[in-house]
């Protein structure tokens, strides 16, 4: 009889430490949360880009009154540029150190975006040349005006040239 | 040389016999009684909310490198190498949230995309100002039971106009609830 009324209380001991643990379960379970850790980065970017393809300017009139041949002038490329830096600017350079005919060009703000346009540029040589300054975090876009230009004692002939834009700290 | 002459009563002798045999049977009967007893004890059961939801690890850095001329916004980029696990045996209203310990600067978007097979993906969420007070559900309606290893896609994006961004870390966190 004695060991019948031990066993019960081991029971009775077991079934109250398992109700605790129960009610414990229910208080702390009402909502759980895991947690990431994300690394974000924005690298310096500055991109350049042209919308046109080569172009051939000829020179082959001439106003009677001038008595010098007509300019020719194309403005049908377009310069995007894209950048998250401050302060930047858009230099343009030819590959001819000596050119025999004069190329100019000029940046005609058209599009969107900062950026201040620069006078009309004279590509005498192979060194860069301010085209825009002031460009600061943004896209933009313009339109580039060619002028070729010649005098008749210069003669006839043709020229290449490799027009290069570089978008650079300002 | 002795004789000994037994006399017996046969009515007595069955009388005893039958006395005998009442006092055995009752002593097997008694010993039948004390051979068989039981116990009885009420046990009760209760199963409790339950929620648990555990993710496999932090996600790669995700770092914008490139752009497109012409263009402000720069090129995202993703990432889709954690995963995420729940329990839950609640009821068919549980949901997730998800929320950043700091909102992203204007300009900054942070996307967070969980799969589901429990319940309904909200598809892609931005994030990017979701702080602790204002979490945004990612997954709803989810069925009782276990989701184990469903993917967690983050995408990042960025303008140009927002400038750079050094290296920068931001807390994110599921929380499993009804």
């Amino acid at each position: 009889m004695k060991w019948i009324l031990k066993n019960k209380t081991l029971d009775i001991v077991i079934a109250t430490v398992l109700m605790g643990m129960i009610v414990s379960e229910r208080v702390c379970s009402q909502q759980a949360s895991s947690t990431q850790v994300v690394t974000l980065r924005v690298m310096e970017l500055n991109t350049i880009d042209l919308i046109g393809g080569p172009l051939t300017l000829q020179i082959n009139s001439v106003n009677d009154n001038a008595g010098q041949p007509n300019p020719a002038i194309d403005a049908s490329t377009k310069l995007l540029w894209t950048s998250n830096g401050d302060a930047r600017k858009i230099a343009v350079g030819s590959d001819l150190a000596s050119p025999r005919f004069i190329l100019k060009i000029a940046a005609e703000k058209s599009g969107s975006g900062t950026g201040i346009a620069q006078p009309e540029v004279t590509l005498s040589d192979n060194s860069p040349h301010d085209l825009i300054l002031g460009v600061q975090r943004s896209a933009g876009s313009c339109s580039l005006r060619f002028t070729a230009l010649a005098t008749s004692e210069e003669g006839t002939g043709s020229e290449s040239r490799l027009i290069t834009y570089t978008i650079t700290g300002g | 040389m002795v004789y000994l002459l037994v006399h017996y009563d046969k009515g007595k002798i069955m009388k005893n016999s039958i006395a005998i045999s009442i006092v055995l049977g009752c002593a097997f009967a008694s010993q039948g009684a004390y051979a068989q007893s039981t116990a009885t004890q009420s046990v009760n059961l209760t199963v409790s909310t339950v929620y648990k939801i555990s993710t496999s690890g932090n996600p790669a850095a995700l770092t914008v490198t490139t752009g497109t001329a012409g263009t402000d916004a720069l090129t995202s980029v993703s990432d889709n190498s954690t995963t995420y696990s729940i329990t839950q045996n609640f009821g068919n209203t549980v949901k997730i949230t998800a929320n950043l310990d700091a909102a992203l600067q204007t300009g900054y978007t942070l996307n967070i995309n969980l799969a589901s097979t429990k319940g309904t993906s909200a598809g892609t969420v931005n994030i990017s100002n979701a702080t602790s007070g204002s979490a945004l559900s990612v997954v709803t309606a989810i069925n009782r039971g276990a989701d184990a290893s469903q993917a967690i896609g983050y995408t990042f994006s960025a303008l140009a106009s927002a400038g750079m961004l050094t290296s920068t870390t931001r807390t994110v966190t599921l929380t499993l609830t009804n």
